[in-house]
């Protein structure tokens, strides 16, 4: 039985639907990415498993246990980083809050401050472990969150946005982390809006969008997907939607859009490309053809799942 | 258990670290009774009848100043986990919720209570009070009336995760115990409709029994009160924290 498991899940509030019957399953070592825009349903899922939201229908297990119906049992082998800084205590010591969590997940006198030393000093926090949380940096509050979360040496860690906010070295330190975790045999759930900290960090990856998971599979399988192994970028002025231009456009901001474009021999298809927009009474102010990202295959299919 | 300690513990050492809580601590018990004391110093004309009245001035406003405070713990306690970001990595442990809710709100009961017993000592001092109650019977009546302040906190608590900011409604129950129990005096003196408003009071008996009234009597009263709205808090958080997980309003604010 995979540790994580999710079957036919649904949220509904009132009449929005922002989890629609998805399934998933993340095996122990595994980095599992839920993708997608704000509002996707990736938070309402990482809730549900965690047992601060009720389902409508479904199941979720974590380690085996239903979260609706056990929930006490699957949080025994949960551990979650939701909300990033602000689910911390800033008038505690890094080390008190520890020991606070500690307690709640049941560890107590010796070896609850065995633990909390054992984290502070692997998350690279134990020389500031008795100053505030107030003083600390984001990078260090956000290791201190993730620390919070290997209290219990869950099976299954949930991190919702767990870069968000930080500066380039910061998340880079906590990807570190999230990849030795899972090295170690636990299960990461990530949720981000990151694609390429998804690519770097997730064996898999599933798209969500409108509620609905619209594409799972490892992120080279993904990129495979859009076909030869390229995508034409056509940044343009003037764009409509009426111009019937084949891809994707994207808005990047000044009345500019990049059109991304699938292709199988970027050679022959990019000069055609700028032709045909040219044609159509775009401005083309820049293009080139570069390897697909992960981006490029969730715009395609995001966008494909929105004309279905 | 250990949870419930450990947020007794974080409690404390939190509010500790901020520098007014001793003012507040220390100064509090002392000028809420005092502007009544005076106040009924001056209408009684310089003493006649006042003496033995002291007392229950400082046992009224000591004994609301303390309801005052702890039928607010345990709504503010998550209102600040609320707004503080700080419910969801609490409610995602596998710690019970009682022993979350209630941890916090015994540091403020237990803080609030020893420092009315400062109050009454500096009011002593002070102001020359003569207490009508034996102190076994006042700390039997401080212990008993823990329970149903807690069945309040978990109504109000209740009503966070309903109506979110519910300042108004609190302040409403303070208002209650306030005006109807008579904290500042006698309970035959209030309007015949608002006596059986505070007849229906557990403070009213808290009073009673502080201020040499048939004790025995009121502490059953007491007890029937506890039971009642400790269920009460208790049904009433559970129903509601049950249909915030459904309606997915846990962490908002």
């Amino acid at each position: 039985m995979a540790p994580v498991e999710v079957s036919d899940l649904s949220k509904r509030f009132g009449t929005r639907v922002a989890v629609d019957h998805i399934s998933f399953s993340a095996e122990a070592g595994e980095v599992f990415g839920l993708l997608g825009p704000n509002g996707a349903g990736k938070s309402t899922t990482v809730r549900m498993l965690c047992g601060l939201l009720l389902p409508t229908s479904g199941v979720a297990r974590i380690a085996g246990h239903d979260v609706a119906r056990h929930p006490v049992a699957a949080r025994r082998r949960l551990g979650a980083v939701l909300g990033g800084e602000r689910s911390l205590y800033w008038k505690l010591t890094g080390r008190e809050y520890l020991l606070y969590f500690a307690a709640l997940y049941g560890l107590r006198g010796a070896d609850a401050r065995r633990r909390a030393g054992d984290l502070l000093a692997r998350f690279r926090l134990d020389d500031r472990a008795d100053e505030l949380v107030e003083r600390y940096s984001t990078g260090m509050k956000q290791r201190l969150a993730l620390a919070r979360s290997m209290l219990a040496d869950p099976a299954v860690l949930l991190l919702d946005e767990p870069t968000a906010g930080l500066d380039p070295v910061s998340a880079r330190l906590l990807r570190d982390e999230v990849r030795a975790v899972a090295a170690e045999g636990r299960t990461v759930l990530l949720t981000t809006h990151y694609m390429e900290e998804a690519d770097e960090l997730c064996q898999r990856v599933a798209f969500v969008t409108g509620g609905r998971i619209v594409a799972l599979d490892a992120p080279g399988a993904l990129k495979r997907r859009l076909g030869g192994g390229a995508v034409c970028r056509v940044e343009l002025a003037g764009w409509r939607p009426d111009l019937s231009l084949p891809g994707e456009a994207v808005a990047i901001g000044e009345g500019r859009w990049e059109l991304r474009v699938p292709v199988s021999d970027p050679a022959a298809e990019l000069p055609a490309l700028v032709a045909q927009a040219a044609q159509a009474g775009a401005a083309v102010l820049r293009c080139e053809s570069v390897e697909p990202t992960l981006e490029d295959v969730f715009v395609a299919v995001a966008g494909q799942a929105l004309r279905a | 258990m250990s949870a419930l300690w450990a947020g007794v513990r974080r409690s404390l050492l939190m509010k500790l670290r901020y520098p007014d809580f001793w003012f507040a601590y220390l100064a509090w018990p002392v000028i809420f009774p005092a502007a009544y004391l005076l106040t009924a110093g001056a209408l009684a004309q310089g003493g006649h009848g006042f003496a033995g009245y002291r007392a229950d001035i400082v046992s009224g406003t000591l004994m609301w100043m303390w309801v005052n405070v702890t039928c607010w713990s345990v709504g503010g306690a998550l209102r600040q986990e609320q707004t503080g970001g700080t419910l969801e990595s609490n409610w995602s442990s596998p710690a019970a919720r009682w022993a979350l809710l209630t941890g916090p709100a015994l540091t403020d009961i237990g803080l609030s209570l020893a420092g009315m017993v400062l109050g009454a000592l500096e009011c002593t001092l002070l102001f020359g009070v003569r207490w009508a109650a034996p102190w076994p019977v006042a700390a039997a009546v401080a212990v008993a009336s823990v329970p149903w302040v807690l069945g309040v906190g978990l109504v109000l608590a209740a009503m966070v995760f309903w109506a979110k900011d519910v300042s108004v409604m609190v302040n409403l129950v303070r208002g209650l115990f306030m005006v109807a129990c008579g904290i500042t005096c006698p309970l035959a003196v209030l309007p015949g409709w608002l006596q059986r408003v505070g007849g229906a009071l557990p403070m009213t008996y808290a009073l009673d029994a502080m201020r040499g009234g048939p004790w025995g009597t009121d502490l059953v009263r007491l007890l029937g009160f506890d039971v009642g709205l400790a269920a009460l808090g208790a049904l009433l958080f559970a129903g509601v924290e049950a249909s915030v997980r459904r309606r997915g309003a846990l962490g908002t604010y």
